[in-house]
């Protein structure tokens, strides 16, 4: 079995429940992917940024399509952190059975069907969780 | 094909204790869309041993009592948590631990809700979060409003002395105090009426942490297309909360200048004149 943690932008840290979800051994990458940070247009500062978070993780970093990357590692699974970014979603999606999207550690619960149309209706019912430590759970 | 070439360029590894200067050479070696004259390097390192140093930092109650002022005791933790080097209950178990009381971190944590918030929003939205949510309540429609920021704003060459400052800090720096951005953000939609999505993508290129859910959102609130009114200020508003470093002498701050019931007839000639209630803002 061949595992890859696939990390990306929205989730630079090693503590990250990502990495204990996959195996040990799994090999970690990101992917350089200079379409997208062209879609992005990020500057060279954000650029920058991210790439000095990275030199704290060792991980590999790999260039190119990031559909394409993905492919080419011939992985047998795949984990990755969730993430709100169209094209990291459409790339997850394309991957099918083999990708794992790991969630992090919920921020608050609010009951479902929660008003969201604006924020105090949602901190109304966010707030008493969102003022317990997480080591207590909400 | 792409995944050859992907296999013959190789993994690239970084470390830690790379300089700076190698790592902005790397990143415009890998990213051949940044333009020669693009050059800032943010004063603000990337990675788990600065967001660490800011963690330590932080003083709910300072926070508290001066987060509205553009040099109050802010974390600057956002480009951490952007991109996920810090998570809302890491921040939010370090705020929490850091008072006798917890009332006294509730304005903070707030805060950090206000992201989780965005970030609920964004999951439903997805592409959506580029439209306008609602229509304008300024009295104009979408196409009263310019499709492009003009050079002297990309250029921070209003005019406006604060706001040259504002959009300077944003190109060098890559941060600015969350009051800074609404500031800005009313300057671009209401004094200059150019479209939220123009100054959503300026500011998504520059800002550390920037990120499609609490920025366009942000822009969405101020132009009006997310609440319920427009967010305006005017020179007074400003000089209240600007402390010394923002130039907010009168002369060169003219276009500011004026009282809310003024400024209201002047920005939105189309809406009855009525005595307004500007939004406060939520720093």
């Amino acid at each position: 079995m061949s595992a890859v943690i696939w990390v990306h932008a929205d989730a630079l840290s090693r503590r990250h429940p990502v990495f204990t979800a996959a195996p040990d051994d799994a090999r970690v990458i990101y992917i350089w992917d200079a379409d997208d940070l062209a879609r992005r247009n990020w500057s060279l500062k954000r650029c920058v940024f991210v790439l000095e978070c990275l030199a704290e993780m060792d991980v590999e970093i790999l260039q190119g399509r990031t559909a394409n990357v993905l492919k080419s590692l011939e992985a047998d699974r795949i984990f990755t952190a969730s993430t709100l970014d169209p094209a990291s979603l459409k790339a997850i999606d394309e991957l099918g059975d083999i990708v794992t999207v790991v969630q992090p550690d919920p921020f608050v619960t609010v009951p479902d069907g929660t008003d969201m149309g604006r924020f105090f209706r949602y901190w109304n019912k966010a707030k008493r969780s969102a003022m317990q430590p997480t080591s207590e759970g909400p | 094909m792409a995944i050859s070439s992907n296999i013959r360029r190789g993994p690239i590894r970084l470390t830690p204790d790379m300089d700076r200067a190698a790592i902005a050479a790397l990143a415009r070696t890998l990213s051949p869309h940044l333009r020669d004259d693009d050059r800032y390097v943010s004063e603000t390192r990337g990675g788990r041993a600065e967001a660490n140093v800011r963690l330590a930092a932080i003083d709910p109650v300072a926070y508290g009592r001066t987060r509205n002022h553009l040099d109050g005791a802010v974390t600057q933790l956002s480009s951490f948590i952007t991109h996920g080097v810090v998570s809302l209950p890491d921040v939010r178990d370090r705020v929490l631990g850091a008072v006798d009381d917890p009332a006294e971190a509730q304005k903070m944590v707030q805060q950090l809700a206000w992201r989780d918030y965005w970030q609920r929003l964004y999951r439903s939205l997805g592409a959506g979060i580029w439209d306008d949510l609602e229509p304008y309540k300024t009295g104009f429609e979408p196409s009263d409003y310019a499709d492009d920021l003009p050079d002297d704003i990309k250029n921070a060459q209003t005019g406006v002395a604060a706001m040259d400052h504002f959009i300077s800090e944003l190109l060098t720096t890559g941060w600015m105090h969350n009051h800074a951005r609404l500031y800005l953000a009313s300057y671009i939609c209401h004094f200059r009426r150019i479209k939220w999505q123009a100054g959503a993508r300026f500011f998504l290129t520059h800002l550390l942490d920037g990120d499609p859910a609490s920025n366009n959102l942000s822009w969405q609130w101020v132009a009006s297309t997310f609440s319920h009114k427009p967010y305006y200020f005017n020179l007074d508003n400003l000089q209240r909360f600007a402390g010394d470093n923002v130039d907010t002498a009168y002369h060169r701050n003219k276009l500011l200048s004026g009282s809310y019931e003024d400024l209201h007839l002047r920005l939105f000639p189309n809406l009855p004149p009525i005595v307004p209630q500007p939004n406060k803002a939520k720093t």
